[in-house]
C-alpha cells in the first residue's frame, strides 16, 4: 500500500457534492472518471487544535446523455442474469476485436467524454487529540472516498471523504 | 529536496463500462479503479462490481488480463490479471512509479484506458489476444504511469551474459549517465521491469548481475 507509512489518520466528515455544470456543456448522461486534488496552502499547529485552510479541485469527465430518471432504479438490478446476457452477445461477435469498431453507439466506453473541473476551499480546525501529532508533523490531505453521480442531467451530487494524514518523513519515496 | 513534491497527491476515480450495453437499461459501471498518487509512487486498484466467478465456473481457466493504454498507441500494455476473490469479485492491485516531476505545470497531460478483457483459455501468452475487451474505462494522468524505477548498484556490472554479443544487453536494463546526484562508486540503471506476475524477475535473463540472480530495487 502506498499510504502505509502514514502516521495518525483522521478522517473529516463527509462533504456533500453538489456540482453544476456550467452552460455550454451538455447534460450528462454517466460519469466516466474524476480526479480529486486536495492542497493544504497554509497550517497552523496551536496548543488545542490544527488549523488548515487549502482547497480541493475536482475534474470530472462524463459522457453525454439525456438519462430518464426513472431508468434508474431499473439500473440497480443489473445482477448475474444480466451479465451473463451480455457477455454472450460478445461472444456472438460484439467483443471489440478492433478499436471502434462493433462498439454500439449506446455503449459509454469509447465515446466522447466532456471535463469539468470544479475547485472548492475549506478552512477547517482539527482537534489536537485526533492527530496526536508529532515533533515533525507535516499534515497533507489525501481522499478517502468520492462518489459522483449525475442527478437530473445539469446536476452532479455525491459525496467526498477527506482524509489528513502526516507525511513528515520518506513522502517523497 | 522540494517540499513542492512531497503535497503532489491526486486520487482519480475511474469507472470500467461494458462496450456494448444491454438494451433498455441504463449503463451501469462493471467496475471501478481507484489510483491514488503520492510524489512519485502511486498505487491503482482496480475492482469489478459485478462477481466473476459465474463467468469462472463456465470457464474454469479463464483468466482476466488488465492492460493499460496510453491513447497516442495503438496496442495496451498487460499489466497483470484479476485475482478473483473468494465472493468472485475481481481485484487487481499494482504500483507504479509516475514518471514525472509532480509539478502540475511542467508535466503534460497522458489519456490512458484501462481495459480489463476476457480469456477463455489461460495458456495463450499474456499479451495476446488482448483485445476481447470485457470493461473499459478512460482517464487522464498528469504523467506517466510507468513501473519503471533506477536502481544502484555498488559497482559496475556486465549487462551481457557470457559469449554472448555487447549489443544482446538486456533492453529492461539501461545505464543512466551521467545520473543526477552523483554518488561514488555507484552506477545507475534505469530498470524496465513489467508487473511481477509469474516471478519472471528471478531469472537470471532479467539481471545484469552474474553471481547472484536477483534484481535489488
Amino acid at each position: 500500500m502506498a499510504l502505509e507509512d502514514n502516521q495518525k489518520n483522521y478522517l473529516f466528515p463527509r462533504i456533500p457534492l453538489t456540482l453544476i455544470l456550467p452552460d455550454n456543456y451538455p447534460d450528462a448522461g454517466g460519469i466516466s472518471n474524476m480526479s480529486v486534488i486536495p492542497k493544504i496552502s497554509d497550517y497552523h499547529l496551536g496548543q488545542d487544535e490544527l488549523e488548515i485552510t487549502g482547497s480541493y479541485r475536482i475534474n470530472v469527465s462524463y459522457f453525454k446523455g439525456n438519462l430518464a430518471p426513472e431508468k434508474k432504479p431499473a439500473a440497480t438490478e443489473l445482477k448475474y442474469d444480466q451479465f451473463f446476457s451480455a457477455l454472450k452477445v460478445q461472444e456472438n461477435g460484439l467483443f471489440a476485436e478492433g478499436e471502434e469498431s462493433q462498439v454500439s453507439p449506446e455503449g459509454f466506453a469509447g465515446r466522447e467524454l466532456y471535463t469539468v473541473s470544479f475547485s472548492k476551499p475549506f478552512h477547517t480546525y482539527v482537534d489536537r487529540q485526533e492527530i496526536n501529532p508529532s515533533r515533525s508533523f507535516k499534515p497533507v490531505m489525501v481522499v478517502d472516498k468520492i462518489n459522483l453521480w449525475p442527478e437530473g442531467g445539469r446536476v452532479l451530487k455525491g459525496e467526498l471523504l477527506l482524509e489528513l494524514v502526516n507525511r513528515s518523513r520518506r513522502a517523497n519515496r | 529536496m522540494e517540499v513542492r513534491g512531497v503535497s503532489a497527491y491526486r486520487f482519480n476515480k475511474v469507472y470500467l463500462y461494458p462496450p456494448v450495453t444491454i438494451p433498455g437499461v441504463s449503463p451501469q459501471p462493471w467496475g471501478t479503479v481507484e489510483l491514488e498518487v503520492f510524489g512519485h509512487r502511486g498505487e491503482l486498484v482496480c475492482k469489478t462490481n459485478e462477481p466473476l466467478g459465474p463467468i469462472l465456473e463456465k470457464y474454469p481457466k479463464g483468466r482476466f488480463p488488465v492492460f493499460l493504454r496510453k491513447e497516442s498507441d495503438s496496442e495496451g500494455d498487460f499489466v497483470g490479471y484479476l485475482s478473483v476473490d473468494l465472493s468472485g469479485h475481481g481485484l487487481y492491485r499494482w504500483e507504479f512509479n509516475a514518471a514525472g516531476t509532480g509539478d502540475e505545470e511542467y508535466d503534460q497531460p497522458v489519456g490512458y484506458h484501462l481495459l480489463v478483457g476476457f480469456r477463455p483459455d489461460s495458456e495463450q501468452e499474456a499479451g495476446q489476444s488482448g483485445k476481447r475487451v470485457l470493461m473499459e474505462g478512460q482517464f487522464t494522468l498528469d504523467f506517466e504511469a510507468r513501473d519503471t524505477r533506477v536502481v544502484g548498484f555498488k559497482k559496475e556490472v556486465k549487462a551481457t551474459r557470457k559469449g554472448r554479443p555487447a549489443e544482446a544487453k538486456n533492453p529492461l536494463f539501461q545505464k543512466v549517465e551521467p545520473f543526477d546526484p552523483p554518488i561514488p562508486n555507484t552506477v545507475w540503471w534505469l530498470v524496465s521491469i513489467q508487473p511481477d506476475f509469474r516471478n519472471t524477475l528471478w531469472q537470471k535473463e532479467y539481471c545484469p548481475r552474474q553471481k547472484r540472480y536477483k534484481a535489488v530495487y
